[in-house]
């Protein structure tokens, strides 16, 4: 039967009551992706993050990922973004409301959390797209309509996704991205943990190339790593995100302008 | 232009054009003004261990700062206003005040990686003489200096390298992110740490603190730190 990851409501785990704008922008805008949206009720009040938990095991991904790899990445480096995020909040809701609050430490608070924040987020829609070697199924329908009719083909896609994953210096993010406005995909990098979100595309599929992704297995090999991962990619998952981005009068069926012209 | 295949100092084949200007002398050792080769370690690869192991550096000299070098010399062959240079010019030249060309990540992180190979040793030494009490006046205390220049490795979001420098006369602790050197901005670099995870994540894995801490308390070569601290007063 086919495995894959539950839809994290992703508006649930980004209820982040921010007490600065930027914060409050980039949680508001990451959870107007998904279908679930709550409004901010309160300026003082911070939901904390949580670490989602996986519904595969650590090894399900195997011999394309190692469990090692996949328990360190959740466990330890997700949790860390979680904790680091979390901290970093509670710092930062306690000193703003001193009386001698100092902005520095305010300013520096606020860049702990928005990269914390930013990996959180990112290993969210992550673990989303995983599925079981054994499970995988190549894209089809309107998604494969789409990518074919931005990039040629699947295989093209895939091509570029690799080489600008490759050429990310330093550790980054290479992200499939659609962008709402004039109903196009595109392929776009993002350093460090810096969320699609704010170059004003919508995630569709993220790999992550920070080392730590496939070091202890893959080594130095960043473009062998980025030519296996698509054997686990869960193009379900991606589907599911793509028809909810799209503008509501395009259904799998055709275009509304095509439904009035044959009424 | 004639060529030649000549065996590098790693034991690969490296083509060079012999150039007539001439090599510069940088530590005591002479590069020539052709290709860039990867320069041995200055111990074996085994001599770190248990502190950084035999692998880590196999793959961290062996492949990527052999990767860097590679890469660079490629793109200075197609690029002559590159060439001709030493590895700091190019650097440099590809910083281009701020808007780096494609070969400052390749040259930048050769110079950052000979700098880092130099920075360690295998026989744990302390700190003495004029630089420590340099370091002792500037931060309080070395103990001082060690938690500043650790909290810089820490404290570095993504990857990157923490420096003890020297800036206008004094001594300062600062952080770069990815390839990027402090020399860019005018200041003189005695000691850097590599706190890209391909750095220790076969040896420690997401530990990037215990690294550090290895990094400071036994693997410094004051020795080299000290002699880099008197020819940039």
């Amino acid at each position: 039967h086919r495995t894959h990851a539950p839809r994290i409501e992703l508006a649930r785990y980004c209820k982040i009551m921010a007490t600065t704008s930027m914060m409050r922008r980039a949680a508001a805008s990451a959870a107007k992706s998904f279908t679930s949206i709550r409004p901010f009720s309160s300026t003082t009040d911070f939901n904390r993050a949580e670490l989602p938990t996986l519904s595969y095991e650590y090894d399900a991904l195997e011999p394309v990922i190692t469990g090692e790899i996949m328990e360190l990445h959740h466990a330890k480096h997700h949790q860390a973004y979680v904790n680091n995020f979390n901290k970093a909040a509670d710092e930062h809701r306690e000193e703003i409301q001193k009386e001698d609050k100092s902005l520095q430490t305010l300013a520096q608070l606020n860049d702990v959390m928005l990269f914390n924040l930013g990996g959180h987020i990112n290993h969210q829609l992550f673990w989303e797209t995983f599925i079981r070697p054994a499970d995988f199924q190549p894209p089809k329908g309107m998604l494969k309509a789409s990518i074919e009719e931005n990039f040629g083909s699947v295989d093209d896609m895939v091509r570029e996704m690799i080489q600008k994953g490759t050429g990310v210096q330093g550790s980054g993010w290479v992200w499939l991205g659609y962008h709402l406005p004039s109903d196009k995909m595109y392929i776009h990098t993002t350093p460090n943990q810096e969320t699609l979100e704010r170059s004003g595309l919508k995630p569709l599929l993220g790999i992550d190339v920070w080392e730590h992704a496939y070091y202890l297995q893959y080594k130095n090999r960043r473009p062998e790593y980025l030519k296996e991962i698509w054997k686990v990619v869960d193009w379900g998952v991606v589907a599911e995100r793509h028809a909810s981005f799209k503008p509501e009068d395009v259904t799998s069926e055709g275009t509304s302008e095509e439904e009035k012209e044959a009424k | 232009m004639a060529t030649t295949l000549a065996q590098s100092l790693s034991g690969r084949t490296v083509a060079f054009r012999p150039t007539t200007s001439q090599p510069k002398a940088r530590g005591g050792r002479v590069i020539t003004r052709a290709a860039f080769t990867l320069p041995p370690l200055p111990y074996e690869k085994t001599a770190l261990e248990p502190k950084i192991s035999k692998d880590t550096l196999d793959i961290h000299h062996g492949k990527h700062h052999q990767t860097y070098i590679t890469n660079l010399n490629g793109q200075i062959e197609n690029n002559s206003s590159l060439q001709g240079k030493s590895l700091e010019e190019v650097m440099l030249a590809s910083w281009n005040n701020g808007s780096p060309t494609p070969e400052f990540n390749n040259a930048a992180q050769s110079w950052n990686h000979e700098f880092y190979w130099e920075s360690m040793t295998p026989t744990k030494q302390e700190v003495s003489g004029d630089l420590k009490a340099d370091i002792e006046s500037t931060f309080g205390s070395v103990d001082n200096f060690l938690k500043e220049f650790s909290t810089a490795g820490a404290t570095q979001f993504g990857s990157g390298w923490a420096w003890l420098v020297v800036d206008n006369g004094k001594l300062a602790v600062v952080k770069t992110p990815n390839a990027e050197n402090p020399i860019t901005s005018g200041k003189k670099p005695i000691l850097v740490m590599d706190v890209w995870e391909h750095a220790y994540y076969l040896d420690v894995q997401n530990r990037r603190p215990e690294y550090i801490k290895t990094f400071v308390s036994e693997l410094i070569n004051w020795e080299k730190v000290a002699e880099r601290y008197a020819a940039a007063k």
